[in-house]
């Protein structure tokens, strides 16, 4: 006969796996964006595609000392 | 820093046992899922902390994020004391001002992350050693990456003729005086880095001076608060006139300084408090002009007499032995060390009433 008691436990334990929040996300390790953050190789292609398309981002006008 | 280096993430930070845990779109947002680098980063956030810190950083760290706002670093607020002093009522005039200082003046600004995972933006940005957090901002790619042109030139005696700081012989970096306390704030709206209450002083270190062993004793009890310690200790510094900003055809802020130029100038201290007793004080030429916003707004600076020109100034080139110093006269009646009228360019000289020291205050030769 099944004791009250384990079945309770059982019931509880149970309870706490369904309701308990879902991890909220993967850690650094696991994250897509390390695939390429970490590849000089595929940065330094990235990059330079970018530079052709993006726009300066600062001004030559600047003179003096800041 | 090349391009793909600045944002090169190294691995070793998947084993940061405080932020290793966490996914990188946590505090960048993005979507790491999707196809295709467009779709990838859209939404994501360079510098999470980039507001004040109490979002990304302030999860854990929240006693810091909660004064952060404070740190002078983040608010900038002596631009908007000083801008807002000079100009007058109208508040057509104070929008365009606060529009000039968010395009130009405000990019100095720095954050958690930009001292402690990478390079100010101001500087070009980057992360700092691939992103594996820095307790300790390397001194180099980041206090001096911004503080270039005064303090690091200064501290490294990297102006003709002027030696090192004499704390740089002795290899302490900034935070061996300016500690993480002071650079994150104290939770008080300060109007001035002079004001801050845990921010270093000579004494702090050199309690000795006043002591009867000490070999100067008497001449530092003499001078305590006729002089501030920079007036017998610093060299020549680097001052700044007439920094105009504005914006070029393309939309991108820009600035302009007429002049700079190395000097030493002894001025009247025009607001003695408790951290800044003395008479005498060091002053250098910060670079506003009347026409500083003149691009965003004419004659916006109508009060600009308010304020001196020359201000206080602590130059980070101490030396123990300086030419003042080597002898009372070379000091006392040395009219040429001392901010006179004639050092003053007319059109500024009301604004430095408190500050030009007149020929009878001289200190006597001895």
């Amino acid at each position: 006969m099944t004791n009250p008691l384990w079945l309770g436990v059982a019931v509880a334990l149970c309870l706490l796996f369904t309701l308990a929040p879902p991890v909220p996300a993967a850690p650094a390790a696991a994250s897509e964006c390390l695939k390429c953050h970490s590849d000089v190789g595929r940065l330094l292609t990235l990059t330079r595609e970018l530079a052709k398309t993006r726009p300066a981002l600062a001004s030559a006008e600047s003179e003096g000392e800041g | 820093m090349a391009p793909h280096e600045r944002v090169f993430v190294d691995r070793a930070f998947a084993e940061d046992e405080n932020h290793g845990d966490m996914d990188c779109a946590e505090c960048h947002g993005g979507n790491p899922e999707a196809p295709g680098f467009e779709a990838a980063h859209e939404g994501v956030v360079r510098d999470p902390s980039a507001a004040d810190g109490s979002g990304a950083c302030g999860e854990c760290h929240d006693e810091i994020a909660a004064v952060a706002r404070t740190s002078l670093h983040v608010t900038l607020e002596p631009y908007r004391r000083m801008t807002e002093a000079r100009a007058g009522e109208d508040v057509q005039v104070h929008a365009k001002l606060a529009e000039a200082r968010r395009a130009s003046c405000e990019s100095c600004h720095a954050s958690c992350g930009q001292c402690h995972v990478s390079r100010p933006a101001s500087v070009g940005g980057g992360l700092l050693q691939r992103h594996l957090f820095q307790k300790k901002p390397p001194m180099r790619q980041t206090c001096t990456a911004c503080h270039g042109s005064r303090i690091e030139k200064e501290y490294f005696g990297q102006n003709e003729g002027i030696k090192a700081d004499v704390h740089r012989f002795k290899r302490m970096e900034c935070q061996a005086c300016h500690t993480g306390a002071e650079m994150h704030g104290t939770g008080v709206a300060y109007a001035s880095r002079y004001e801050v209450e845990n921010a270093p002083t000579c004494l702090g270190c050199h309690k000795e001076i006043f002591a009867a062993a000490s070999p100067m004793a008497e001449t530092h009890r003499q001078h305590r608060t006729a002089a501030s310690c920079e007036v017998c200790h610093a060299q020549s510094y680097k001052n700044c006139a007439s920094c105009h900003v504005g914006k070029d055809p393309a939309g991108l802020p820009f600035f302009k300084t007429r002049s700079t130029w190395l000097d030493f100038k002894i001025g009247r201290n025009p607001a003695p408090s408790a951290r800044h007793p003395e008479k005498y004080v060091v002053v250098r030429h910060v670079p506003v002009d009347r026409e500083t916003f003149a691009f965003y707004v004419e004659d916006a600076l109508t009060r600009f007499d308010r304020l001196p020109t020359w201000k206080l100034a602590t130059p980070h080139n101490i030396q123990r032995k300086t030419p003042q110093n080597a002898a009372c006269n070379n000091c006392h009646g040395t009219a040429k060390l001392f901010l006179r009228e004639s050092d003053v360019e007319p059109g500024e000289r009301n604004a430095n009433r408190d500050v030009i020291v007149p020929e009878q205050e001289i200190p006597a030769r001895q």
